[in-house]
């Protein structure tokens, strides 16, 4: 591996620090109001004299937060699976295809990724109805899809770019066909890049909260996200109670990531790059 | 509108301070006789609830209500829905254009002439005249547009004027009754290193929901704000703005962050809720007191509101629905519960002898406080108050634009959001 | 007869025609094209339709009465959208030219391997992973004038008095883009990190032999090479940010007054807080064809890309 900045020690070492300031200390302050009382909170934000309590641990647990955790799972797992499952494909074709046609494709990606999610609610609910989805989890999650299979392909397309054709064409004279081209060839060179984006798709779809609250209507298929909203109130905010449950809700997605990470800096820099 | 306004203001008043003697247990007793005659009270049936309480005291109020009507009805399944306060009213129209929704909803009324126009809720006037408390509730408790009740406040909310007492005494000052009197407080404290005054000033509704009796006290009657009357509240508010009584990112400040920071201590007054009772009892490490709002020329009147009970329009269970309500929020028992679990003031005229209610120094100047409240405006008008009467007052609490052209830029705006249709 | 051979030999060509092959791309477009048709295309089309018509809490569930252009020219008067279209460009150039300038520096500083680099790449992304919800909430608590940070630049003698960051002129619309690029910046730092990484450790040796300092190696070499992942980022900032509405709505209401309002928040306020529905969705039909012009940029972008 090559470095850019590897002899630039201090500048670096500065720029580290700062960064690990700049998000380090907000972190810290979430994890510190965590484990205060909400008066205390409001009395002196910032306090490092303080007695540790995991009262606001304790309030969490009473909310049903295994069935919580199963919905998160469920709605980002399904979802990204759907979304790759539709995406890759889309996005090879994307990265093989060449004038109007893939430029028409781009841009009707791009837009269709501006729609604002809350404008999409209303005729969202009546396409699941149609479809008689509406108020469950399998309607979040075909919601969450068309949300977010614009971003993914866009993301996606990137990865096979930098597949070289001249292996398909080898395997085109082979007389093999397109399909088992992609899935034995081209699928198995682009896999990071297909498991950046899937990571990067369930991270956003596990902090999503605003379909699974407008669109589901039976509270025990609440995700974890939602819980989260539900500690803003027109009668206040419990902070104390808002940076445990943000904690526990980031904690799985943060395991995961770490878990990934390596795969994750290899798989960006090939969408990156080409 | 003026007229039935003052009308309601004095039915209130006479429903606060009349007590109807042995009206309690009359309630208790016709409630009973009546459940066990209605037909399916003892079948099964599910209700859903749609709500937005999140805060525990509230929760806790809304469980117990519940559980009394189960031990009554075993059969009975009561789903809770949790919607946030911010999304409530686009997911009931939301649902309603789908063709479904809750049973009963707990929520903010005030878009309720929306929600009835969407059918998402429905007349609730047949139910309520199957009600046992169907005579004893005041009527401001009740919205009523154009003949039909959309909607049934279980409980009244409104505010009134908290003061750090510890900090007043410091001053040797006396809680203010006039707005004058206010102002050599504020300008007191202020001097001598204290805080002023926090109210909600975010740029909807709840900013001209807490700054309502500062304008009435000056003369100014929303939505009847084309007078000089606006132009000179307008420069005299923006005045405490400007000199520092009331700080200026109140306008990113909601009415429970406003309180939170007052019970840190370090701020003389808050114009603030009866929900919050409980929560200063528990916090507040100083003496505090609350007093009616100060008067003006007029009276400083708040608006009176709180939570709406609404039925669904979808609901498949229409009359159990209904039975729930008159069973729970709206018996003398539920009535109690809330005004017990969270200081809320009770909409039956025969519960305003409660002994808390006068006995309790906090809640009983609540109580007075109602005698002259008023009630939300409906339809349009709230619209307005949401769209250019909330955002001008926010604007005036952060003190970048001159009063006067602020007050001249929302009488115009006003008349635009008045003049559509409903 | 010479027309029926005419005609026989338009057939065979037609048919002919019709035997060319579709290319073999749709085949794999398919499943994604049809699934964004039910799924996305018909709200899109709805959204088109509603900011043609009047609809209202009372119309919303029936018939949409087409009212024309009437919408659009109802937004395109309301000051509040001039407002809103400035503040909307505003928001999304300092997201933009925050998260990329600050991503490319990040990514630079923490493409040195070692443990400082490792703690700083975890501890970034925790953050940027924490719900925005609860991220917004907290800025907003920081920066409140008895905030955290005002008691921090109080303490130090830098300001005086404390900052109304949420209150004065444009600082709340400037506060909350840059809370906003501050949850950007870990992504665009590790997508230009990892394409950094990829930068030939021999050019920048041979550069060094040539005697080239950080600046020209930065503008010759580096910038030249990470050019189409700013370009795939930078489009993706500059959509996230111009629909951007968790951040505004949490942290000041779009106040105050509407001084912080963007296009979305816009959009949002008509719909659900003033009932105009065709109006808000006029909002959101405005804001497409501004983003689809800049969408026509990426494209281009897109077709200067050297095909592998």
């Amino acid at each position: 591996m090559s470095s850019v900045s590897r002899r630039a020690g201090l500048p670096a070492r500065i720029v580290m620090l700062a960064t690990l300031a700049i998000y380090g200390v907000p972190g810290l302050f979430m994890v510190m109001t965590s484990l205060r009382t909400n008066s205390e909170v409001y009395a002196k934000a910032f306090d490092f004299h303080f007695r540790p309590t995991l009262k606001a641990y304790q309030a969490v647990g009473d909310y049903d937060v295994t069935a919580a955790v199963w919905s998160s799972v469920r709605i980002t797992g399904l979802t990204t699976l759907l979304v790759l499952a539709l995406g890759v494909p889309a996005a090879y074709a994307l990265a093989r295809m060449v004038g109007r046609l893939r430029s028409v494709g781009l841009a009707s990606l791009i837009l269709l990724q501006l729609l604002p999610a809350s404008t999409l609610v209303i005729p969202l609910y009546q396409v699941l109805r149609s479809l008689g989805l509406l108020g469950s989890v399998q309607g979040v999650i075909f919601a969450c899809t068309a949300y977010y299979l614009p971003f993914a392909v866009i993301l996606l397309r990137p990865f096979f770019l930098g597949v070289p054709v001249d292996i398909e064409n080898a395997a085109l004279i082979d007389g093999a066909s397109r399909a088992r081209i992609f899935w034995q060839i081209v699928l198995p060179l682009a896999r990071n890049g297909v498991v950046t984006v899937g990571v990067l798709v369930a991270m956003i779809v596990w902090g999503d909260f605003l379909f699974a609250l407008t669109l589901l209507v039976n509270p025990s298929d609440y995700p974890l996200s939602t819980l989260l909203a539900q500690q803003v109130s027109d009668f206040g905010i419990n902070w104390p109670r808002l940076m445990a449950l943000a904690i526990v809700a980031a904690a799985p997605i943060v395991a995961l990531f770490l878990a990934m990470e390596r795969r994750l800096s290899a798989g960006l820099s090939v969408g990156g790059v080409k | 509108m003026r007229v039935a306004l003052a009308r309601r203001r004095r039915l209130l008043a006479v429903g606060l301070s009349i007590a109807a003697a042995g009206g309690i247990a009359a309630g208790c007793g016709s409630s009973s006789s009546k459940e066990s005659s209605k037909p399916g009270s003892g079948g099964g049936g599910s209700l859903t609830v749609w709500h937005y309480f999140a805060v525990d005291t509230q929760t806790a109020v809304l469980k117990q209500q519940d559980a009394s009507f189960i031990a009554k009805h075993p059969g009975v399944k009561i789903k809770l829905v949790f919607v946030p306060f911010a999304n409530m009213n686009q997911k009931l129209i939301a649902a309603a254009a789908a063709g479904t929704g809750p049973d009963v909803i707990i929520a903010d009324g005030a878009g309720s002439v929306q929600l009835a126009a969407a059918h998402a809720i429905k007349d609730m006037t047949s139910c309520v005249d199957t009600w046992s408390a169907k005579d004893d509730l005041l009527p401001v408790s009740k919205r009523v547009v154009d003949g039909k009740t959309l909607g049934v406040l279980p409980y009244g909310n409104l505010v009134a004027l908290w003061y750090n007492k510890t900090i007043l005494d410091k001053y040797h000052l006396k809680p203010p009754t006039t707005l004058d009197e206010m102002e050599t407080d504020l300008a007191t404290v202020t001097k001598g290193g204290d805080k002023g005054l926090l109210l909600d000033g975010t740029p909807t509704f709840t900013s001209a929901w807490s700054a309502q009796g500062l304008f009435t006290a000056q003369g100014v009657e929303y939505p009847n704000i084309d007078t000089p009357a606006t132009t000179s509240a307008f420069q005299r508010l923006g005045g405490w703005a400007s000199k520092g009584w009331v700080p200026r990112d109140v306008t990113s400040m909601d009415q429970p962050t406003a309180m939170n920071k007052f019970l840190t201590g370090k701020y003389a007054f808050t114009i603030n809720g009866n929900w919050e009772i409980e929560h200063a009892k528990k916090d507040a490490k100083f003496d505090y007191g609350v007093t009616t709002l100060p008067n003006g020329a007029d009276p400083g009147r708040p608006y009176i509101s709180g939570e709406t009970a609404m039925l669904g329009n979808f609901s498949k269970n229409g009359a159990l629905a209904c039975q729930y309500l008159n069973e729970t929020w709206f018996s003398p028992a539920g009535q109690r519960l809330t005004l017990k679990g969270i200081g809320s003031l009770p909409m039956l005229k025969s519960l305003q002898d409660e002994p808390q209610l006068k006995s309790d120094p906090i809640i009983s100047v609540f109580v007075k406080q109602a005698s002259n409240a008023t009630s939300v405006p409906p339809g349009n008008q709230f619209t307005g108050n949401s769209t250019v009467w909330g955002p001008a007052i926010s604007k005036m609490w952060a003190g970048n634009d001159n009063p006067a052209g602020l007050a001249k830029k929302a009488m115009a705006d006003l008349k635009g959001v008045l003049a559509k249709k409903e | 007869m010479a027309w029926t051979a005419a005609v026989q030999r338009e057939g065979a060509r037609s048919r002919r025609r019709r035997r060319v092959r579709l290319p073999w791309q749709l085949g794999f477009l398919a499943p994604a094209m049809l699934f964004l048709a039910a799924a996305s295309i018909y709200p899109l089309v709805q959204l088109v339709r509603m900011s043609l018509s009047d609809v209202t809490p009372e119309t919303i569930a029936g018939h949409w009465p087409f009212v024309g252009l009437r919408q659009l020219k109802a937004v395109f008067v309301n000051d509040q959208f001039s407002q809103s279209l400035t503040n909307t460009a505003i928001y999304t150039l300092v997201v933009l030219l925050v998260a990329l300038v600050g991503g490319l520096i990040v990514a630079l500083g923490l493409s040195r391997r070692g443990r400082l680099s490792k703690t700083t790449t975890t501890v970034m992304l925790a953050v940027w992973l924490a719900p925005p919800i609860a991220s917004g909430l907290m800025w907003k608590f920081l920066l409140s004038s008895d905030g955290a940070i005002n008691s921090v630049l109080g303490q130090l003698g830098i300001a005086r008095r404390p900052i109304e960051f949420l209150v004065t002129g444009r600082l709340p619309l400037l506060s909350v883009a840059l809370v906003n690029a501050w949850i950007v910046v870990p992504f665009a730092a590790i997508v230009l990190r990892s394409a950094l990484l990829d930068v030939p450790r021999d050019i920048l040796e041979q550069a060094d032999v040539d005697g080239a300092n950080g600046r020209q190696r930065l503008q010759h070499i580096v910038l030249p090479i990470l050019r189409p992942a700013l370009l795939v980022l930078g489009s993706l900032i500059v959509v996230y940010a111009f629909k951007s509405f968790d951040f505004i709505y949490v942290m000041t209401g779009g106040g105050p007054g509407t001084s912080s309002s963007t296009l979305p928040f816009l959009g949002w306020k008509l719909s659900f807080v003033a009932y105009q529905y065709g109006q808000g969705a006029a909002v959101a039909v405005i804001a497409m064809i501004i983003v689809s012009l800049f969408s026509i940029f990426y494209v281009r972008s897109v077709k200067d890309e050297v095909q592998a």
